[in-house]
């Protein structure tokens, strides 16, 4: 007599289950078929190989899911990274500075532009968009600048190796365990704060926030900073992966960052997000590439796969909204 | 309203994907055979200069639309175009196009609006833009491309290295090494960059050339280069797969660098790389004797001078071949350790 409410139940509770982790079971079932269909995706080589490539893209992509988190978005994110990359290179290779002195006006670098964004937006009330599109365009002219089209390349880069090929124990790579410490203080900062409530509260709803008493501008101009100090030290990292900076050397991240926080399910519109999906859509979308070149699928399939799963994962997360 | 909210990121991603494969996809437009001029078909006398300049008066300007700053190749032609200009008395402007069709389009209609007289312009997707070339030579533009060879067919001038040539020219000297040192035996990764029509040109001499010199050699596969970090992680995870890879050849030096990386990375000091481009870094790479063995010189900066110089002869009503070819050079330890001897040969 029950049977079909129970079946409607389960297929609810089944898409619930997949509105929620839609791109998570993908992924899942992603690593499953490169584990049997490669000799090598499950290994801990190359699954540190996996992580050590999401680093870049998941540290950078905290900042982006923060200032997704106010219902605002930072396109200049990765002109940012690339910026601070060459700033860095150029001060340790032609100025002679010191690593640590190096890293520390990259990532005021990085806060600076932060704060220009966050000014930008929040007192003279520049749509985000057309902020952070303006002083994208702008970094990215400076980086050329100062490079003029050439790479910066030099043996003092490698006293910062290590922040790409460095391990603990030699087994966890370095870049692997800053990635798990940034998203743990994230994680903490998000959930543990004043702060962190109040960016979910600007997210969801601005003008109630500010009625409650929260300074919006000042939580925006936070978080502005936030992201661009995290772009310059992805930046440093990019440096010290490549060995070398040049004016286009992050031009290719913006896509995956953005990507990586909408696919990990947070809202455009604010308010809504898990940072740790974020994470793991970070190393989703770098397992994509790993698994199809460990698989032999040629160069130019390899686009339209990706393409088809993502849109698969997308529109199984996409299912919550579909929830009764 | 439900559906908007699925459908936007959908189409987004669809848009995203399938606009990407479309370039992919593309093949190059055919080139015309035609009779190449040299170098010295363009040098340009006392006369034609003073006659350029008196063409172009207060207002006029030579536009320079380049493919991408982002690799030094691309930056140093434009760069040195505008300032071998400008040294000359010549008025110039130059545009990076991003590597953006739009923003090629967009840099071709507001540059002949301005009131251009020549367009010296790369083009990394042909016929994307010929509407909008059309316009400017039906507006009287008259057209100097660079790195490629499809506009002659518009009356348009090319100076151009041809990227089979290059690829040829990299491929033929892998496998030379290939014979020389590992008995004809390799396993080797091309690096690629399928966005750029005109470069799978390259990668696919590159593959042809090493096919026809070394047959006994395998061609792992084609990975994604183009830029350092893309071939950093390619090769990243093609060593986990392949750890048998023991060559890598390039389309250009900047995907040859990441390369390298992944090499040192994984321990390997016993591998051959060679580039495109000859970058500074590439030159000095190869002085330093490890794994990066040659690359190919486009010799951007006398591309760059030359693409004036036919501007110059346009401007001046002179005759002018349409295609003039930039020779390609191998650089190797030989040829920068000569050059090192004798310093006039390397200007």
């Amino acid at each position: 007599m029950s049977q079909p409410v129970d079946r409607s139940s389960t297929l609810r509770r089944v898409v619930s289950f997949l509105g929620e982790n839609g791109f998570i079971v993908i992924f899942v079932l992603w690593a499953i078929y490169l584990s049997l269909n490669t000799r090598n995706f499950a290994t801990a080589n190359n699954l540190f190989t996996v992580l050590r490539q999401a680093s870049i893209i998941g540290i950078v992509a905290i900042g982006a899911h923060y200032v997704i988190l106010l219902g605002d978005i930072d396109l200049s994110l990765a002109s940012n990274l690339t910026l601070s990359g060459v700033v860095m290179a150029a001060l340790m290779v032609n100025q002679g500075i010191a690593p640590l002195g190096a890293l520390l006006i990259t990532l005021a670098l990085g806060a600076g532009i932060g704060v220009i964004n966050g000014f930008i937006i929040t007192r003279l009330k520049i749509n985000a968009i057309i902020t952070t599109l303006g002083v994208l365009g702008i970094l990215e002219g400076v980086a050329f600048i100062i490079t003029q089209g050439r790479t910066i390349s030099g043996s003092e880069i490698d006293a910062i190796k290590f922040l790409s090929t460095g391990t603990l124990s030699s087994i966890i790579p370095v870049p692997v365990i800053l990635l798990f410490i940034f998203y743990g203080v994230a994680f903490i900062v998000l959930r543990r704060t004043t702060y962190g409530a109040h960016v979910f509260a600007v997210g969801n709803n601005n003008k109630a926030a500010w009625l409650s008493g929260v300074n919006v501008n000042l939580v925006k101009l936070m978080t502005y900073v936030l992201a661009g100090t995290l772009a310059a030290f992805g930046g440093v990292m990019q440096v010290a992966r490549q060995g070398t900076a040049t004016g286009a050397m992050g031009s290719d991240f913006l896509f995956p960052i953005l990507t990586a926080v909408v696919l990990g399910g947070a809202s455009l519109t604010g308010g809504r997000g898990k940072i740790f999906n974020t994470l793991i859509a970070a190393i989703f979308l770098t397992s994509i590439t790993n698994g199809m070149i460990l698989l032999g699928v040629d160069i130019y399939t390899q686009r339209v796969i990706s393409g088809a799963i993502l849109i698969v994962a997308l529109s199984l997360d996409r299912l919550r909204m579909m929830r009764p | 309203m439900k559906l908007q909210k699925i459908s936007v990121p959908v189409v987004c991603l669809m848009v995203a994907v399938f606009s990407n494969v479309y370039v992919s996809a593309q093949e190059a437009t055919p080139e015309p055979v035609m009779e190449l001029g040299t170098e010295a078909d363009l040098e340009p006398t006392e006369a034609e200069i003073e006659a350029a300049l008196t063409a172009l008066g207060d207002d006029g300007f030579i536009g320079i639309i380049a493919c991408t700053f982002g690799t030094e190749y691309h930056f140093t032609v434009a760069d040195t175009a505008r300032q071998y200009a400008e040294d000359l008395g010549l008025q110039a402007e130059v545009f990076d196009s991003q590597v953006n069709v739009e923003r090629q389009i967009s840099a071709i209609e507001s540059f002949t609006a301005d009131g251009v007289d020549v367009l010296v312009i790369c083009l990394f997707d042909p016929p994307s833009v010929l509407s909008a070339l059309e316009a400017a030579s039906e507006a009287g533009v008259q057209i100097v491309q660079y790195a490629g060879r499809q506009l002659a067919d518009l009356g348009g001038v090319t100076i151009s290295i041809e990227d089979a040539d290059l690829g040829r020219a990299a491929g033929e000297y892998a496998a030379s090494l290939i014979t020389e040192e590992m008995g004809g035996e390799a396993n080797i990764a091309i690096l690629d960059f399928p966005d750029v029509a005109n470069v799978v040109i390259r990668a696919d001499a590159i593959r042809a050339a090493i096919e026809a010199g070394t047959p006994n050699a395998v061609i792992v596969g084609n990975y994604l280069g183009g830029t350092t970090e893309f071939g950093l992680a390619s090769m990243e995870s093609a060593l986990i797969e392949h750890p048998e890879i023991n060559v890598v050849v390039s389309i250009n030096d900047a995907g040859a660098y990441g390369a390298m990386q992944a090499l040192e990375n994984a321990g390997r000091t016993d591998a051959i790389i060679v580039g495109i481009d000859a970058e500074d870094q590439a030159r000095e790479l190869i002085t330093e004797g490890g794994m990066f063995r040659g690359t190919i010189d486009t010799s951007p900066a006398r591309t760059g001078e030359l693409t004036i110089n036919a501007a110059i002869k346009l401007l001046a009503g002179s005759e002018i071949p349409q295609n003039v070819a930039v020779p390609v050079t191998l650089i190797n330890a030989d040829v920068l350790a000569e050059m090192e001897a004798t310093p006039e040969s390397s200007s």
